[in-house]
């Protein structure tokens, strides 16, 4: 399926004449393999403080290759990208990012500890980037809600009579009116506030999900893999309307130089490629 | 020559009646009396005048012959005048709650609840709350009750552009309007400069004079201005102030000065003067009549309102 299999698999074979290096990197692919609990993870980003955004740093970004790049050749957890839904608008615009956690389209295959897991990663990413004011995991995000909430405050019944009331020929206003004209502009201040500080929410559906044997990968028969497919749905907050859409797969299947101890999975693919994906349309906006 | 003396005869007749088509009073005196009678005394012309001295001093105690009056630059003899210290008060505090008062609004809600506890005598005087921001509003009606009024402008917040002229000219007609014999004060908190009125500032005084509004101002700093005291609205209140009769004074929150200014404003408006006098016929040939009054005494001045609408007398 992968159009560089055979050349994992040479690779692979090259791995084990070079156990000595493996030998002096053990303890760090020991390490990366024994994952902290997600939740203790999770906690401990959120202590992490706010980011100072550095996009000028994007310049010269050029976007990553899921497939034939030296971390995945090496490291493993290779990604392809799909886009389904051509992306609107301006992604540089949004300073806030958050970030919904996953919805199982595969019933109890995708675990929660799974779930945070792979939030988690996507979140550190982010907040490495230091491209986003902020960077937030959130429960849940219906557009539908948020988009309803939007339409009323752009909708103000008083301001159509804004005009008529303020003409020349209309009597002095009263107390009523002056209450009336506060609450009309505290409602826009609050729009204009929350257009100002544009917030991007994505929405991550699990379609596939494998965890892989490192084990079976060891084989070297093609089994084993470490599979995840999601459709992610790009949101803007205040508007809840859909920016983008696109699926990433991400794949670990032993065929890296490091083979079945490579320390990437599945999921580092599909993190990796949705912050590359978000990454480069700001480099290009910012461009 | 008979045809001359006839077109001149016509000519004032035609005048006479105009005089009583452009004046309410005048149709009222008409509806009593004989239908041949034409009753000039139906454009009498009533205004304050304040007299105060080189140092900016008010001065009272001065009679009718201390003046001179001029309109449109031809004496008219005094018909009416007096010193009344107890004429009522009607008084509207017109204040600027826009955007570009907003860190010195509080200044401005000082400066309202000592002008209502100085000058307010319970009783007598009445005054009203009007807020403007890009519109303008009654924030409290008519009331003799200073903590009333102190209520209703402890209630303002900033907000929006700046219509002071709309503000004067609503105040006037909506507020100040009426035949009794109330002295109208409108005393503006702002910094004078207008951003969103529909009004213009010669709508606004017109208004006012057609009232017989005095405005009077305090000049709050525009936060904008690097240079407090050179700011783009002192010229636009000095017109306003000046065209009605009042004055404009610079508040830069030092409540001592500001006590200062009430009670100089507070002697001013009980010691001013009401001058009588009514129009020639011949002087209708212009709608807006420029007033002069002159003091005979050596370093007095008189204030007053820079003229009036004939049809509004």
């Amino acid at each position: 399926m992968f159009s560089n299999e055979r050349a994992g698999k040479i690779l692979n074979v090259a791995a084990l004449s070079i156990l000595s290096a493996l030998a002096l990197s053990a303890p760090c692919v020991a390490q990366s393999l024994q994952s902290p609990p997600a939740e203790e993870m999770l906690e401990k980003l959120a202590r992490v403080p706010t980011p100072v955004v550095e996009r000028r740093n994007l310049e010269g970004y050029k976007g990553q290759n899921g497939i034939l790049s030296v971390k995945t050749l090496v490291l493993g957890g290779e990604f392809r990208v799909t886009t389904v839904v051509p992306f609107r608008g301006n992604l540089a615009e949004y300073n806030h990012l958050e970030i919904a956690r996953p919805i199982s389209l595969v019933g109890s295959a995708l675990s929660a500890e799974v779930s945070n897991r792979q939030v988690a990663k996507i979140k550190s990413q982010f907040e490495s980037r230091k491209i986003f004011e902020s960077v937030a995991v959130i429960d849940s995000y219906s557009p539908a809600l948020n988009g309803a909430q939007h339409d009323q405050l752009r909708v103000e019944p008083d301001d159509t009579h804004r005009e008529e009331n303020e003409s020349l020929e209309a009597p002095i206003g009263s107390a009523e009116d002056m209450e009336a004209r506060d609450r009309q502009m505290a409602l826009k201040e609050r729009e204009l506030e929350r257009l100002s500080t544009r917030t991007l929410v994505t929405v991550i559906e699990v379609l596939d999900y494998a965890k892989g044997s490192r084990l079976k990968q060891a084989l070297s028969l093609d089994l084993g893999k470490s599979i995840l497919t999601v459709r992610l749905r790009y949101y803007d907050k205040t508007t809840g309307q859909e920016i983008g859409r696109q699926i990433i797969s991400g794949r670990s299947d032993g065929s890296s130089l490091l083979g079945p101890l490579a320390p990437r999975d599945a999921l580092s693919g599909v993190a990796d490629g949705l912050v590359d994906q978000v990454t480069r349309r700001i480099a290009a906006s910012a461009k | 020559m008979f045809i001359g003396a006839a077109a001149i005869l016509a000519t004032q007749l035609v005048v006479a009646q105009a005089i009583q088509q452009s004046s309410p009073r005048a149709q009222n005196t008409n509806a009593q009396g004989d239908d041949d009678t034409i009753t000039i005394d139906a454009a009498l012309v009533n205004t304050h005048v304040s007299v105060r001295d080189g140092r900016g001093h008010s001065v009272s105690g001065l009679n009718k012959d201390d003046f001179t009056v001029l309109d449109e630059g031809n004496e008219q003899p005094i018909i009416h005048f007096s010193q009344e210290s107890n004429q009522p008060l009607r008084m509207a505090i017109v204040v600027d709650r826009s955007r570009s008062v907003e860190k010195v609004l509080a200044l401005a809600q000082i400066a309202a609840r000592k002008f209502f506890s100085s000058v307010l005598r319970p009783g007598t005087d009445r005054a009203c709350v009007v807020a403007f921001d890009s519109g303008a509003y009654l924030a409290q009606d008519f009331t003799d009750d200073a903590s009333v009024l102190a209520t209703a402008l402890s209630r303002l917040t900033a907000a929006g552009g700046t219509s002071m002229f709309d503000a004067i000219y609503k105040t006037s007609r909506d507020k100040l309007s009426g035949s009794d014999q109330a002295r109208r004060v409108i005393l503006l908190v702002t910094d004078g400069d207008d951003t969103t009125s529909r009004a213009s500032i010669e709508q606004a005084m017109q208004m006012a004079l057609k009232n017989n509004v005095t405005v009077y101002a305090l000049r709050l700093p525009d936060e904008n201005s690097l240079n407090v005291r050179d700011l783009r609205g002192k010229p636009v209140l000095d017109r306003l102030t000046e065209t009605t009769g009042g004055r404009q004074f610079y508040f830069d929150g030092d409540t001592s000065r500001l006590a200062e200014f009430f009670n100089s404003l507070q002697t001013e408006i009980r010691s001013q003067y009401s001058i009588g006098y009514r129009f020639q016929s011949g002087s209708l040939a212009r709608r807006f009549h420029r007033i002069t009054i002159k003091v005979k005494a050596p370093n007095l001045k008189a204030f007053t309102r820079s003229g009036y609408y004939a049809g509004s007398e």
